[in-house]
C-alpha cells in the first residue's frame, strides 16, 4: 500500500477542484462536474453494470480465445524450432493490423455479431501474450539446460524444476499487458456498431452530445482496463516473489 | 568411491558455418581415481569442451571416454558426475536450500546416496542463508551453493569449468582452500578447468597442459606437494618450480607443433 | 541504396497482388467478400478524389500532431535534464497520462475539439508524446560519462554540452522514439476520425464498410498500410542519414 498515498491524495485534489471550479462556472461545459458523472451512474446502476459486463464478456472470451491460440502456437515454435521465426510474425503481422482495418474487413466475412468483437479482442491481445509465452519457453538458459541434463533428470522434472518456473515472469508479463488490450478491443469492436457495451454507450453518448455520459463511459473504459491488469499484477506479486525481490535488489 | 577418468584419441569436430573446427584433436588423458587434476591452457583450446564431453554434454567425434569403465551416459545417468560451471547456474526462484536440493528431488529415492542438503551447505560454509535467494548473495558465495548442490549426490567425479573465474584474487585465493578441504573430505575425483598457473599448481596433483588450434594435450606437470596444502607452500622452492614448469609448457613451444615433453627442459 | 528497401517491398507488393488475383479468380471469391486487386485498383482510380482527399486529411493531422509531440517532448526533456525536481513533479502527470488509452482519450478530445481535424491532431500529439519523451530521456542521459566529465574539466556551459553531447547521442535513441511514435499517431488518428465520423481515411473506412463498398474500403486500407510503410522508411532512412553522419 505503500507509494499510494499521494496520487490518491492528488486526485482527490483534482476532483474536488474540479468540482469546485465547475460549480462556479469557470470550467468549459464540456467537462462536467465529478459529481454529476458519478450521479449518472449512480441513477442508472443497469447502465453501467450491463454494458461493463457486456464489454467485459467479450473482452474476457477474446482473451481465452487468444491464450489458446498463442499458447498452441509457441508449444508448436517450442517443438519446432525452425517455426519460431514463422509463429512470431505471423503474431507480429496480425498485430500490425490496426483494429480500424480488421473490424470492417471482418465484418464482411463474419458478419458484425458478437462474434465479430469476440476475434477483434482476440487479435488485439494476442501478440503481448504471444510474445511472453515464447520468450518463456526459451527462458532457461543454456546451462541451466545443461545442469537439467547432467542431473539426468526427466522430462517432467525438467519441465516442472526449470523450463515452468523460467517461463512464468514472461507469460504473466505477457497476459498483465494483454489484459487492458482485450478490454480496448472489445471496446473498439463496439464501436463499429454494437447495441451493448460501454464502447456503444461512448458512442451514442458522443451523438447525442451527452457530455456526462461520455465521461463516464471513459471512466468506465479506464477502469475496466486498469482493473484487469490490476488483477494480474496483483496474482504477479504473489506468485513470483523472488522475481520482484530480485528486480529491487539493489 | 571414486572413479577413474580415461580419454583415448578423444576428438570433437564443430560444424561451422564455413569450415570445420577442430576443437580436440586425439587427446589421451588418464585421471586416477580420487586425484584431483588440473586442465590448464589459452582461451578457447577446448578445455570446456573437454569437460562437457566427459559429462556427456558433448558426444565425441572419436575416440573413447570411460568414466571408472563406464560411459559417460552411463555415469551421468547413474549420477556420478558433479559440475560447477564458470557461472554460479543457480534457479533465481529457488532459496538456496532449494537449490542443493534439486538433484535430490530430481533423483527421488532411486538413488539413496545423497547427503543432506543442510550438511552440504555447512560444509561450503553457507549455514545461515539457507533461506536466502540467489541474487541476494554474492559471486562467491552463489559459487559456495553451486558446489554444495554438485557434492550432494556424492559424485564420483567433480568437474569444475573455470569456477572461481569471476572472482577477486582474494576470495579467489579462500574458495580454493575450501575446495580442497570439500574435496578431501569427499574423496571424489577432481578435474579443475583454470587460467591461473599459480592455481593450478596449488590445487593439483598433476597439471595438463592444453595448446589451442587445434586443442591437444602438450604436456604434464606432476606437483608433488604434500597435502593438505596451505598458502605457506606458494612461498617454498618446489612451489615455484613446479609454476617455472607450467609456464615453460604454455609458452615455451609456441608454434611448435605436436607434442613435446616438458620434462625436456 | 536507400531506394533498395523500397524497390524489394515494391516487387514484394507486386508479387503479392499477383498471388490475391490469381486466388480470388480461381476460388470464385465474391468480390463483395475479398475483391480482386485489379477490382481494387479500378476503384481506387475512379475514386482517386475521395481517397486522396481522405489520405490527405489523415497524413496531415498525423504529421502535425507528431510535430507538436516532438516540439513538447523536446521542451520536456531538456528541462527534465536541466532540473530534477521539474521531472520529479512532471512524472506523475505524464504517467497518467500515457496510462490513458486512445478509447478513452478520443471522446475527450472530441468534446473540446469537435468534428474536425483538432481531434486528430490532439489524440495523435498525446499517444505520441510519450515514445518520443522516454526515448529522448532516455538517449540524453545516455552520454558517455568520460565525454561528459571532458566537457566539465572544459567548462562548457549546458547548451554547449547539449548541443554538442547530449544531442548528437541522443539522436539514435530519438529516431527509435519516431518510429514506434509515427505508428501509434497513424492509428490513433484513424481511430480519432472513427468516432468523429468526419474525415479521414478511418472514416472511410468505415462509411465504405456500411456502404458494402468493398473495393473502396480494400483500396483505404491498403492505402494506410502504405502510409503506414511510408513513415517507417522515413525515420528509417532519416535515422540511416544521420546516424552514418555521426
Ligand atoms: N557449441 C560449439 N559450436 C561451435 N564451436 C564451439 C562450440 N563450443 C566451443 N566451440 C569452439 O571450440 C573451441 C574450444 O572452445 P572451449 O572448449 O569453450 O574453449 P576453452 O574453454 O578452452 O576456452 C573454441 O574455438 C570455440 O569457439
Ligand atoms: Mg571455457
Amino acid at each position: 500500500m505503500r507509494g499510494w498515498g499521494l496520487p490518491l491524495v492528488s486526485a482527490a485534489f483534482v476532483l474536488i477542484l474540479a468540482e469546485a471550479t465547475q460549480r462556479a462556472g469557470l470550467l468549459p461545459s464540456v467537462v462536467p462536474a465529478p459529481s454529476l458523472v458519478l450521479l449518472q451512474a449512480w441513477d442508472n446502476p443497469a447502465l453501467v453494470s450491463n454494458n461493463c459486463l457486456a464489454t467485459l464478456g467479450t473482452a474476457t472470451a477474446g482473451y481465452v480465445v487468444a491464450m489458446t491460440v498463442t499458447f498452441a502456437a509457441s508449444a508448436l515454435a517450442a517443438m519446432l524450432y525452425r517455426l519460431y521465426g514463422a509463429v512470431y510474425n505471423l503474431g507480429l503481422t496480425l498485430h500490425a493490423i490496426p483494429v480500424i482495418a480488421a473490424t470492417p474487413l471482418l465484418a464482411i466475412l463474419i458478419g458484425g455479431g458478437p462474434p465479430l468483437r469476440v476475434l477483434i479482442a482476440a487479435l488485439s491481445c494476442q501478440f503481448p501474450m504471444l510474445v511472453g509465452m515464447m520468450q518463456g519457453m526459451r527462458a532457461a538458459d543454456s546451462r541451466q539446460r545443461e545442469l537439467m541434463h547432467v542431473l539426468a533428470a526427466s522430462r517432467a522434472d525438467t519441465w516442472r524444476y526449470l523450463l515452468l518456473p523460467a517461463a512464468l515472469p514472461f507469460v504473466f508479463a505477457g497476459l498483465k499487458i494483454a489484459a487492458p488490450s482485450a478490454i480496448l478491443g472489445a471496446i473498439t469492436a463496439e464501436w463499429a456498431g454494437a447495441d451493448r457495451g460501454v464502447g456503444a454507450v461512448m458512442l451514442n453518448a458522443l451523438f447525442s452530445f451527452d457530455v456526462a455520459k461520455v465521461w463516464l463511459s471513459v471512466l468506465l473504459t479506464c477502469i475496466l482496463s486498469a482493473g484487469t491488469y490490476g488483477i494480474w499484477a496483483l496474482a504477479e506479486s504473489h506468485l513470483l516473489r523472488w522475481k520482484i525481490s530480485a528486480e529491487n535488489f539493489p | 568411491m571414486s572413479r577413474d577418468i580415461v580419454l583415448h584419441a578423444v576428438s570433437m569436430l564443430f560444424h561451422g558455418r564455413e569450415a570445420d573446427l577442430l576443437a580436440l584433436d586425439k587427446v589421451d588423458l588418464e585421471i586416477p581415481a580420487g586425484r584431483f587434476v588440473s586442465l590448464i591452457g589459452p582461451s578457447g583450446c577446448g578445455k570446456s569442451t573437454l569437460l562437457r564431453l566427459i559429462a556427456d554434454i558433448l558426444k565425441p567425434h572419436s575416440g573413447r571416454i570411460l568414466l571408472g569403465g563406464d560411459s559417460p551416459r552411463a555415469a551421468r545417468l547413474a549420477r556420478a558426475i558433479g559440475v560447477v560451471f564458470q557461472a554460479p547456474t543457480l534457479l533465481p526462484w529457488r532459496t538456496v536450500r532449494q537449490n542443493v536440493e534439486l538433484p535430490l528431488k530430481i533423483v527421488g529415492s532411486a538413488v539413496a546416496r545423497g547427503a543432506s542438503p543442510d550438511e552440504m551447505i555447512r560444509l561450503v560454509g553457507l549455514e545461515g542463508f539457507e533461506n536466502a535467494l540467489p541474487h541476494e548473495l554474492s559471486g562467491g558465495m552463489q559459487q559456495r551453493a553451486a558446489i554444495a548442490r554438485a557434492l550432494v549426490l556424492r559424485p564420483r567425479i567433480l568437474l569444475l569449468d573455470e569456477p572461481f573465474g569471476a572472482l577477486d584474487e582474494i576470495t579467489r585465493q579462500r574458495m580454493n582452500l575450501e575446495l580442497l578441504r570439500i574435496w578431501a573430505e569427499s574423496g571424489t575425483t577432481a578435474l579443475l578447468v583454470t587460467h591461473s598457473i599459480a592455481e593450478a599448481v596449488f590445487m593439483s596433483d598433476e597439471v595438463h597442459i592444453m595448446s589451442a588450434r587445434p586443442g591437444r594435450i602438450t604436456g604434464t606437470v606432476p606437483i608433488d606437494l604434500p597435502r593438505p596444502r596451505d598458502l605457506a607452500m606458494m612461498r617454498g622452492r618446489e612451489f615455484f618450480d613446479c609454476v617455472n614448469k607450467v609456464r615453460d609448457g604454455l609458452f615455451g613451444y609456441e608454434g611448435i607443433p605436436g607434442p613435446v615433453p616438458v620434462e625436456a627442459f | 541504396m536507400f531506394l533498395r528497401a523500397p524497390l524489394i517491398a515494391l516487387i514484394s507488393i507486386a508479387l503479392a497482388g499477383l498471388v490475391w488475383q490469381g486466388l480470388v479468380v480461381a476460388l470464385h471469391v465474391p468480390h463483395y467478400v475479398i475483391p480482386a486487386p485489379d477490382a481494387i485498383v479500378a476503384a481506387a482510380i475512379s475514386q482517386r478524389h475521395v481517397l486522396l482527399a481522405q489520405a490527405g486529411f489523415t497524413v496531415r493531422a498525423t504529421l502535425i500532431g507528431l510535430v507538436v509531440s516532438l516540439a513538447f517532448a523536446l521542451a520536456c526533456a531538456v528541462g527534465f535534464t536541466r532540473s530534477r525536481e521539474a521531472e520529479r513533479a512532471a512524472l506523475p502527470l505524464l504517467i497518467a497520462f500515457r496510462s490513458a488509452p486512445v478509447p478513452a482519450i478520443a471522446p475527450i478530445a472530441m468534446l473540446f475539439l469537435g468534428r474536425g481535424i483538432g481531434t486528430s491532431i490532439l489524440v495523435v500529439t498525446i499517444v505520441s508524446f510519450f515514445p518520443l519523451l522516454v526515448n529522448l530521456m532516455r538517449g540524453l542521459a545516455s552520454v558517455d560519462r568520460n565525454a561528459a566529465e571532458l566537457f566539465h574539466v572544459y567548462g562548457a556551459g549546458f547548451w554547449q554540452v547539449f548541443g554538442m553531447l547530449r544531442l548528437p547521442t541522443a539522436l539514435p535513441f530519438l529516431f527509435t522514439g519516431l518510429r514506434i511514435a509515427g505508428a501509434a499517431a497513424l492509428l490513433g488518428a484513424m481511430l480519432s476520425e472513427w468516432i468523429t465520423g468526419s474525415h479521414g481515411l478511418g472514416n472511410l473506412i468505415l462509411e465504405s464498410a456500411d456502404m458494402r463498398e468493398t473495393e473502396l474500403l480494400w483500396a483505404a486500407v491498403l492505402m494506410s498500410v502504405g502510409i503506414a510503410m511510408g513513415l517507417f522508411w522515413l525515420t528509417a532512412t532519416g535515422e540511416r542519414i544521420v546516424t552514418r553522419g555521426a
